[in-house]
C-alpha cells in the first residue's frame, strides 16, 4: 500500500530524459564540429535531429501530465520551480534549433551561421543538463541529490547524440561516421567512470542513497543496470570499435550507445528513492539495527 | 495576531492504539477514491523480541512543512503555502506533473487519476472555516492527535512539543514540519528507532 508513492515518474519521464538528451546532444556535437573543425555536412542532420528528438521527448513529458490541455501553465513560475525553467529552455531550443535549420539548409552567410551554432551548442547543453537537473535539486531523492548527475546526464547526452548523428551519417553515405564514431567512445569511457565514481559516493553517503544503490547494484534495477548500462551501452560499443571497424562496427557500436544511455536514465530514475520513514519497508530495517 | 498563527499537529505515539480510525474518518469527511489515503497509519515493529516485543503506530499525512519542498518545485503556483501555515494544492492551477510528489521526503501526495491532479490533506480546511477540529483529531478514540497553534505558548499543541520534547521526520533536510510526536517511552518500544542519524 505505502509503495503507490514511491514510484510517481515512470517510463514516460525516462523516454523524456532520454530522446531530449539525444537530440541536445546530437545538435551539441554537431555545431561543435561545425565550430570546431568546420564541418559542414553534419549540420543539417544535427539539427533535424535535435529538433525531432527534443520535440519527442517534450511531448512524452506534456503526455506524463495529468491535465495535458494545460501544460502551457508550466510557464509560469519559472523563479523556482525547475520544471518552468526546463520549459523555457526547451522552448528556447527548439526555436534556435529551427532557425538554424532554415539557416543552414538555405545556405545563409557564414557568420550568420556561426553565431546560431554558438547558440545552438549552449542552449543543447543546457537542454541536455536539465535533464539531470531536474532530479538532481530534488533533495528528498538523496540518489539524485548530487551535482555530478547533471554531469553526468550530459556526458550520456553527447554519447548517444553522437551515435546517432554517426547513423544517421552512416545511412547517408557520409565519411563521417568514423569519426563520430570515436568521439562517441570518448563520451562513453567518460561516462562508464563517472557511473561507477556515482555509485561508489553514493555508497558511502546517507543510508537512503546506499539503500539505492543496492537496489541497482543487487536488487531490482540490477538488470537494466548491469546487462542495459554497461554490457550494452559499455562492453559492445568496446568490443566493436576494438574488433569491428568499417560500417558494421559503428552501427552496431551507436545502436548499443542508445540502448545503453536508454537504461542509465531507466536505471536512475527508478533508483530515486524517498528516505524512508520509520516502519515503512521491513526488507530495509538492518540498515537502522544497531 | 492573524500573522502569529501556525496550524500544526502534535501526535502522541504512547497513545495511538493503531485502530486506524483517523485514516477512515479522513477518508470517508474527503471522499477519497480507491487506494487514496491522505492520512494513514503505518505499522512501526521494535524489533525486540519477547518479553520486550512491541509495536506502535506512525500516523503520517501531510506535514504542512514552513519550508515546503512540494510549493518550490510547482511549476504552475497550485501548491501553496497559506498565512496559517496550511499547504494547500489549488486544483484549478495543478496541471498534475507530480514533481511535487517526486519533491515530498514523506510521500504524503497522492496523484488522482480521474481528476488528473495531486491531492492531500489540508488539515480539513472546511472544518477549520466552521470552527470545528480536523476529522483525525476528531475520530482519534485515544485522544493521541491534538491539533492547535503552534506559535501560540497556551496551547495544548506548543506545551505537549516542549514538556514531552517531540520530534519531527526527517529532521536532516530542514522542511521544518507542522506535524510533531512524542515518541513511545525511550527503550520500551523502540521509541528511539524514531530519531534517526542522517
Amino acid at each position: 500500500m505505502y509503495g503507490q508513492h514511491e514510484s510517481t515518474w515512470g517510463i514516460k519521464i525516462v523516454n523524456y530524459l532520454f530522446l531530449a538528451g539525444m537530440g541536445a546532444g546530437a545538435l551539441a556535437v554537431g555545431a561543435s564540429l561545425h565550430l570546431i573543425a568546420g564541418w559542414e555536412q553534419v549540420l543539417l542532420p544535427a539539427a533535424v535531429l535535435g529538433i525531432v528528438l527534443v520535440s519527442a521527448g517534450s511531448l512524452f513529458l506534456v503526455a506524463d501530465l495529468g491535465r495535458p490541455l494545460n501544460f502551457w501553465k508550466v510557464l509560469s513560475n519559472p523563479a523556482s520551480s525547475m520544471i518552468s525553467i526546463g520549459a523555457w529552455i526547451l522552448t528556447l531550443f527548439l526555436v534556435v534549433a529551427a532557425g538554424f535549420l532554415l539557416m543552414a539548409n538555405a545556405g545563409g552567410p557564414p557568420g550568420w551561421i556561426r553565431s546560431l551554432s554558438w547558440a545552438s551548442v549552449v542552449l543543447a547543453l543546457a537542454t541536455a543538463s536539465y535533464t539531470g537537473v531536474l532530479l538532481g535539486v530534488v533533495k528528498a531523492r538523496p540518489f539524485w541529490n548530487n551535482p555530478l548527475l547533471p554531469v553526468l546526464f550530459t556526458v550520456s547526452a553527447l554519447s548517444t547524440g553522437s551515435g546517432a548523428l554517426g547513423l544517421v551519417d552512416l545511412f547517408q553515405g557520409g565519411a563521417e561516421f568514423q569519426l563520430l564514431g570515436q568521439a562517441e567512445m570518448g563520451f562513453i569511457l567518460l561516462e562508464s567512470v563517472m557511473v561507477f565514481l556515482y555509485l561508489a559516493i553514493m555508497n558511502h553517503s546517507t543510508v537512503d542513497a546506499m539503500r539505492s544503490v543496492r537496489l541497482v547494484v543487487s536488487g531490482r534495477l540490477a538488470l537494466p543496470f548491469w546487462g542495459g548500462v554497461v554490457g550494452l551501452g559499455l562492453f559492445v560499443p568496446l568490443f566493436s570499435y576494438l574488433f569491428l571497424p568499417g560500417e558494421t562496427g559503428v552501427a552496431m557500436g551507436a545502436v548499443a550507445t542508445l540502448g545503453g544511455g536508454y537504461f542509465l536514465r531507466h536505471t536512475f530514475m527508478f533508483a530515486g528513492l524517498r528516505p524512508l520513514l520509520p516502519g515503512e519497508a521491513l526488507e530495509a530495517s538492518f540498515l537502522v539495527k544497531r | 495576531m492573524a500573522s502569529k498563527t501556525r496550524w500544526g499537529l502534535v501526535i502522541d505515539l504512547e497513545r495511538c492504539i493503531l485502530c486506524h480510525g483517523c485514516s477512515v474518518g479522513c477518508k470517508v469527511h474527503n471522499v477519497l477514491p480507491r487506494q487514496m489515503w491522505w492520512n494513514e497509519v503505518i505499522t512501526v515493529d521494535s524489533s525486540g523480541s519477547f518479553p520486550h516485543a512491541g509495536v506502535y503506530g506512525l500516523p503520517r499525512s501531510c506535514m504542512h512543512c514552513r519550508n515546503a519542498p512540494c510549493v518550490a518545485v510547482c511549476p504552475t503556483n497550485a501548491s501553496q503555502r497559506r498565512e496559517d501555515g496550511i499547504v494547500i494544492i489549488d486544483e484549478e492551477k495543478c496541471v498534475g506533473c507530480k514533481y511535487c510528489m517526486v519533491a515530498c521526503p514523506y510521500g504524503a501526495r497522492s496523484f488522482n487519476q480521474d481528476k488528473g491532479v495531486v491531492q492531500k490533506c489540508n488539515l480539513c480546511l472546511s472544518r477549520l472555516s466552521e470552527g470545528r477540529l480536523p476529522v483525525c483529531v476528531e475520530s482519534c478514540i485515544g485522544g493521541a492527535r491534538v491539533f492547535g497553534n503552534l506559535e501560540d505558548p497556551a496551547s495544548e499543541a506548543y506545551m505537549l512539543i516542549h514538556t514531552r520534547h517531540a520530534v519531527c521526520l526527517h529532521p536532516q533536510l530542514g522542511t521544518e514540519p507542522a506535524v510533531f510526536y512524542c515518541l513511545p517511552g525511550i527503550g520500551k518500544m523502540g521509541g528511539n528507532r524514531l530519531v534517526r542519524t542522517a
